[in-house]
């Protein structure tokens, strides 16, 4: 039993038709907890006020709107070696959810921004990395609408993701020379020795554990959907062919 | 697209596909070429000896007979056979822009640059297609001629004459339609 | 590799719009920007290298569509994909031959660009070099976005789409190694940065690139 027998498509959904019902269950659960204990339960901050509560959306989609792109690069690479369909239609799967991710991520900001900073928008290098970040993320998806029905979609845009994680990385540099920075600091890190207060800390951990299993039921169940598209693609040319 | 298809050719064969429109003669040619994959089986044919000859001319419009040739020269990495140039007729017509010519003369353009090169494996796209009944001959007896040499030809052919000791191989038994990963996927097995 | 430089080379110099249609617009663009904008020469020198950059860019970017189209049409491309030529070369000299006739010219004609926005002559000739050193890294990158969009024929929008996130890094070093050099701090690192990224570009470009023309060859 390894962890490569769910490239075979069909039991890959079946997996996903089992897991499907729980991780939702558990992705409600813990977004309510994390997003209701953040916004109701916890003191306002001295400085910030009450505008500090959005970042119980604005961390975990900045968070996952980098860690899908990582799982996209991954699922590329798997394609480009192993040739596993699955893994291919999974990175086109999670792109969208990738893309609105980064969305929320920028949104979020801008109104944080407006109150606290007086201004929706800065160029800022983390505020400019997430619109490139952006930027590729449609790329990506527009690659894949372009080529919908060619049997080189997977492996073209495997390609561009490739390319785009490496140019992506090389803009992170180039715009934190170009700009010295508004935005504070990460907010969790594993190294530093007191990250913020614990009050704050575990509504935003159950947050953030909340918005991985979205995307991750999101992913899973696009990803679905994309096989099954899959198979009514063929079953259709068989039904053409003699 | 193909499947079951087994076949080997010995130096001094040549191979005439045969069968409807769309059952993958194109595609049989483009593998052996190398622009096509295969999903399953193996391919063994020397890649340097091919000179390919799609149903593209692949002639440029902005340049001279003579400068398409000698690109394909280069590009081949060989000789240009004078001799197959003046066979096709196209000596006079070196200095003409390749866009001045008519289809037919694009045509020999294009597979004398092929020919001329004196590769030992010929893999041709309908070869006989847009030339006249004089210039089929004229590649008809060159085929011949080549093959007698020792050399390889493989072409696809709907229509034009036979060279002479052909082997002809019909695709249609061999058609089937499967995506590469369709069994994967659960297709049905035929 | 020579065969395939020179073939790109008459082409570019016999086509109607060969080296004059990157240019034309580069002017026009930088002519018609000043408009929109306060007539003071002071107010239009800051954003100069910026606009001088992004017209560049532009440029390179309407290029890209004839790197692949005639060769893809003619089918030279799928001939020249069976040759003992690999597909790598081939696309390196199309890199060096789109950097050649629709990047160098580009930097000449910025050193007189930059007149019509005031800018002194040692700001003119750090906007030539930079784009000397940056724009190899647009022709590599858009190469790579024209073999990607090879099987969607002319004229389509995934070409900018795909190549504008890739061109971010040199855009953003390109203009700061101008704007450093004109407040006269260090320029050294972000020059460097700069001709690393177009070094490496066109070092690596070649084999995604190929790759790409190959896939895209492979379903036609």
């Amino acid at each position: 039993m390894s962890f490569w027998k769910f490239a075979n498509p069909n039991r890959f959904n079946r997996l996903v038709d089992r897991l499907v019902p729980y991780c939702t269950v558990l992705a409600v659960i813990l977004l309510a907890v994390g997003i209701a204990w953040g916004f109701f339960l916890t003191p306002d901050d001295y400085r910030q006020g009450s505008t500090v509560k959005i970042i119980y959306l604005h961390v975990p989609s900045a968070m996952m709107a980098i860690n899908i792109w990582i799982m996209m690069l991954a699922a590329s690479l798997i394609w480009l070696v192993r040739r596993h369909r699955v893994s291919s239609l999974a990175a086109k799967a999670a792109a969208p959810v990738g893309a609105f991710m980064t969305a929320i991520a920028l949104i979020t900001g801008a109104i944080w921004g407006k109150t606290m900073w007086g201004t929706w928008w800065a160029w800022d290098p983390r505020l400019a990395s997430f619109l490139i970040l952006f930027a590729f993320y449609l790329a990506y998806v527009a690659l894949w609408t372009t080529y919908e029905d060619r049997e080189s979609a997977s492996d073209l845009s495997a390609m561009l993701c490739l390319v785009g994680s490496v140019f992506a990385l090389l803009s992170r540099y180039a715009v934190n020379i170009w700009s010295q920075g508004l935005h504070q600091p990460a907010t969790l890190s594993l190294d530093k020795e007191t990250n913020i207060h614990d009050v704050f800390y575990f509504p935003l951990l159950a947050s953030i554990a909340g918005f991985a299993l979205v995307s991750l039921t999101i992913v899973l169940v696009r990803t679905r959907t994309e096989i099954r598209k899959r198979k009514i693609e063929i079953l259709h040319c068989q039904e053409l062919s003699p | 697209m193909l499947s079951g298809l087994s076949f080997v050719l010995k130096p001094g064969d040549c191979l005439s596909i045969k069968g409807p429109n769309g059952v993958g003669k194109t595609t049989l040619i483009r593998t052996l070429a190398g622009l096509s994959s295969i999903a399953e089986g193996t391919l063994a044919i020397p890649e340097e000896e091919i000179a390919y000859v799609g149903h593209l001319d692949a002639v440029n419009p902005h340049l001279t007979v003579n400068e398409n040739l000698m690109f394909w020269k280069h590009m081949l990495g060989t000789a240009l056979d004078q001799e197959t140039i003046q066979e096709f007729g196209l000596l006079g017509l070196g200095d003409r822009p390749a866009e001045k010519l008519s289809s037919g003369q694009m045509r020999r353009l294009s597979i004398a640059a092929a020919v001329a090169s004196n590769r030992r494996i010929l893999l041709l796209d309908e070869p006989f297609t847009s030339l006249d009944s004089e210039f089929s001959s004229v590649l008809q007896q060159k085929l011949a001629r080549h093959v007698a040499d020792g050399a390889i030809v493989v072409m696809s052919q709907h229509s034009g004459p036979l060279v002479s000791g052909a082997i002809e191989m019909d695709l249609t038994p061999y058609r089937c339609q499967r995506f590469v990963d369709g069994e994967a996927f659960g297709e049905r097995k035929n | 590799m020579k065969g395939l430089l020179v073939k790109e080379f008459k082409l570019t110099i016999r086509s109607k719009s060969g080296f004059g249609l990157a240019l034309a617009f580069y002017g026009a663009f930088s002519i018609l920007v000043p408009f929109g904008m306060e007539t003071r020469l002071s107010a239009l020198q800051s954003p100069a290298p910026a606009i001088l950059w992004l017209g560049a860019v532009l440029s390179v970017l309407l290029s890209l569509d004839r790197i692949f189209q005639q060769d893809l049409v003619d089918g030279s491309l799928e001939r020249l994909a069976t040759t003992p030529t690999p597909l790598e070369a081939v696309v390196v000299a199309k890199m060096i031959a789109n950097w050649v006739t629709a990047g160098l010219p580009l930097c000449a004609l910025a050193v007189f660009l930059g007149l019509l926005f005031g800018l002194p002559l040692d700001e003119r000739i750090w906007i030539c070099v930079s784009l000397v050193a940056g724009t190899p890294a647009l022709s590599a990158v858009g190469t790579f976005g024209a073999s990607l969009s090879l099987g969607q024929g002319r004229g389509g929008l995934l070409l900018p789409v795909v190549v504008i996130p890739l061109c971010v890094p040199t855009l953003i070093l390109g203009t700061l190694v101008v704007n450093r050099a004109a407040q006269g701090l260090a320029i050294q690192t972000v020059f460097l940065i700069e001709i690393s990224i177009s070094l490496a570009s066109f070092a690596l470009m070649p084999f995604a690139s190929a790759y790409a023309v190959r896939t895209n060859l492979e379903y036609s």
